[in-house]
């Protein structure tokens, strides 16, 4: 499974990812996290991912996943602590259009 | 007997054994399980024992190993049924040594025969007949030492004979073994009834493949099915040894090695005269195993009633050599399906790869002042990067360079309908971040969960040798002017990827070319593809050795992908990956013949 940790403070769901890669291999089992959030009831996610250090397009094809499906629930997503390759890659997806995106998970908490 | 059984996609059903120790799986020749694949590493993973049981080791392989899905982390414990998953190849462990139990299911007696049947039986390489040799040409004895009767040996030879015609006749494992079936009645005449019986190393199932009674003892109605006995499975299947047996009524079944020194006289003597049946005593039998090189794959069983006759050693020889020679033709059978569903799958792919060429343009267009130099190599027979060449007007030129997210098949899907969608929408909007947004008002509607597109979508003035050009999420084009590279990034003219929402904001960029000018775009597949060691190739790779290379389109081409191979040795390609460059060697150019009709 995809290691992760998640907590929920105030009707916030946060998702910690603890993978060093969030790539084609592990996203399989990322996708099943993602409809469990759902399922449960989730909308409003935080997406923390300061442990990923590689990242590729079938990672962030989860984190637009789970953007489109949240809000199509009229949920949202905000994503935190991007830094190092994954953070290049968020600016040349200008991944920021979409996305909020934070510096940590406690700011992108703040008045969600 | 611990195995690994491969489900696919190539060798289904090809058993190896896990009892000879360490078992390496990888791409290099020397692995016990060696696997053709560019995502499997040289040496990725092995199988060794550990305790009572076996354990799945990584060998630190670049894509991982899987077991039941999941990705394993240094070594994995194996458990009966587990399915391990590298690269695309799929195994199953068994590590069942309970075949006979399953087998055992199927064990009924013949169904003729009202009496139950228990089966005394004499394992005659226990009482040193090596009948693993069959015949022995030329000694003019048998193996068991006794002399050849020419009638017999004549006998064996036409067997033989036949059955071999037959083996090169047929390519069915049903139709053979039904010739087989016909051809042992007729060469033991005091048989009753023959079997063929096949063991399915997939589901462990033993199979009655083809039968036959003698006519005249026939049950009107009756299939004519005939099962086979736990110790007929255990010594011939799973031990590969010929058996003749005497089954009677009334003798309890005992440990195997006890009935054979309790009942000595059960053989045949070695003069060939046979003693005669105890009180009770219903018939003969006969097994030998169809197997080709060790792999057992079934058996082939003859049963006499008494008033038919019996068998004797010479018989149980003929057998064994007409069961060898089935099992050389039903692997080759089964070697010839393997190979036409491989074949089948090679064609599937093949098509799907060839129908996504012709979504491709097959050559860049022909413009004078310009010239165009194209490298396009999908991961896994098809992919999910695009570029395309279109015609705005007679005097602009469009190029788009693309990634879908996702591969192979679902990359290609999408990728068929995300350039349909940006032929539709180019000639309607004619400017790079019109077509953009259009074709994204399109894509997001139907862009399952997270698929989206990177694109960079460039429109050339050739008149003017004015580019424009937006950029969906795409890699930076890099333009290579007297030396230097300069990536042609502008914030204003980046947007999100194709297919994330439905409305994106996206302005145009725009740069004047000059005569000596490359234009150079790709995807992610290049700057990412990876070193043996791991390390990706980087865009300051790139951006070096362009600065290093020039000339015309291919000469820049060639120097990038000679560049990359060096970095990537033998490391297996991740990605896709595409490279499209672009040299302008004339102030103004101009399109060599217009298909267009003139526009009114």
């Amino acid at each position: 499974m995809l290691k992760h940790e998640l907590t929920e403070q105030a009707g916030v769901v946060v998702l910690r990812v603890q993978e060093e890669n969030l790539d084609a291999l592990t996203v399989p089992e990322a996708r099943l996290l993602v409809e469990q959030l759902v399922e449960r009831g989730g909308i409003k996610v935080v997406f923390e991912m300061s442990a990923v250090k590689v990242i590729d397009s079938s990672g962030v094809a989860i984190i637009v996943s789970l953007f489109k499906r949240l809000r199509a629930l009229g949920g949202a997503v905000r994503v935190a602590g991007v830094a190092g390759q994954p953070k290049d890659i968020f600016a040349m997806l200008r991944l920021d259009q979409a996305l909020p995106i934070f510096p940590t998970a406690d700011e992108a908490l703040k008045g969600f | 007997m611990a195995s690994i059984v491969t489900l696919g996609p190539q060798d289904v059903g090809k058993v190896y054994r896990l009892d000879a120790g360490e078992c390496l799986l990888g791409r290099r020749l020397d692995c016990h399980i060696c696997i053709p694949d560019q995502r499997i590493s040289r040496r990725h993973a092995r199988i060794r024992r550990e305790g009572d049981g076996y354990a799945l080791e990584d060998l630190g392989s670049c894509n991982g190993s899987f077991v039941n899905g999941r990705r394993i982390q240094g070594s994995s414990r194996l458990r009966h049924g587990d399915e391990v998953e590298i690269g695309a190849s799929r195994f199953r462990i068994d590590l069942s040594d309970d075949m006979v139990a399953q087998a055992e299911s199927t064990s009924v007696r013949i169904t003729q025969d009202t009496a139950e049947h228990t089966l005394n039986m004499i394992e005659v390489a226990h009482l040193g007949l090596n009948l693993k040799q069959g015949l022995a040409p030329g000694t003019g004895k048998s193996p068991s030492g006794r002399p050849i009767d020419p009638a017999r040996l004549e006998r064996k030879l036409q067997a033989m004979y036949r059955i071999s015609e037959t083996v090169a006749s047929t390519l069915d494992a049903n139709a053979l073994l039904e010739k087989v079936c016909g051809i042992l009645l007729e060469v033991f005449p005091q048989a009753s009834a023959v079997a063929a019986v096949t063991f399915d190393q997939r589901s462990r199932q033993l199979r009655t493949q083809a039968a036959r009674r003698r006519k005249g003892r026939e049950t009107p109605g009756a299939q004519p099915t005939m099962d086979i006995s736990q110790q007929v499975v255990d010594r011939v299947l799973r031990q590969g040894h010929s058996v003749l047996l005497r089954a009677t009524t009334d003798t309890p079944i005992g440990p195997m090695d006890t009935l054979v020194i309790k009942n000595p006289l059960l053989l045949p003597m070695p003069d060939g005269t046979v003693p005669p049946l105890e009180e009770g005593a219903v018939g003969w039998r006969m097994g030998a195993p169809l197997s080709f090189r060790g792999e057992h794959l079934g058996i082939l069983h003859v049963d006499a009633e008494t008033a038919l006759g019996y068998f004797t050693q010479d018989d149980l020889d003929l057998l064994q050599g007409l069961a060898s020679q089935a099992g050389i033709a039903l692997h080759l059978i089964g070697l010839h399906h393997r190979l036409l569903a491989r074949e089948r799958l090679d064609y599937d792919l093949r098509l799907a790869r060839q129908i996504q060429r012709n979504l491709l343009p097959r050559e860049p267009p022909k413009v004078s002042g310009l010239d165009f130099a194209v490298h396009y190599e999908p991961a896994f027979h098809v992919g999910g990067d695009f570029y395309d060449f279109l015609w705005l007007d007679p005097t602009r030129l469009a190029m788009v360079v693309g990634d879908v997210s996702g591969k192979a098949i679902s990359g290609a899907l999408f990728m068929a309908r995300v350039t349909s969608e940006i032929r539709f929408a180019a000639p309607v909007e004619s400017h790079p971040r019109r077509i953009i947004q259009r074709v994204n008002r399109a894509l997001s509607e139907v862009a399952e969960d997270g698929m989206f597109v990177t694109m960079v979508f460039l429109s050339l003035d050739l008149t003017q040798q004015v580019l424009r050009f937006s950029n969906a999420g795409h890699t930076t084009p890099l333009l290579l002017r007297g030396g230097r590279v300069t990536p042609l990034e502008y914030a204003e003219a980046r947007c999100l990827p194709v297919g994330v929402e439905a409305r994106v904001e996206v302005a145009e960029a725009q740069v004047k070319l000059q005569p000596g000018d490359v234009l150079v775009l790709y995807t992610d597949g290049i700057i990412e593809a990876r070193s043996m060691a791991g390390e990706f190739y980087g865009v300051e790779r790139l951006h070096a050795v362009l600065e290093r290379s020039g000339g015309s389109a291919r000469q820049v081409l060639e120097a990038v992908l000679g560049d990359l191979d060096k970095f990537v040795e033998d490391a297996p390609q991740a990605d896709d990956q595409t490279v499209v460059c672009l040299a302008v060697s004339e102030a103004s150019s101009k399109r060599f013949e217009s298909v267009l009709p003139a526009r009114g």
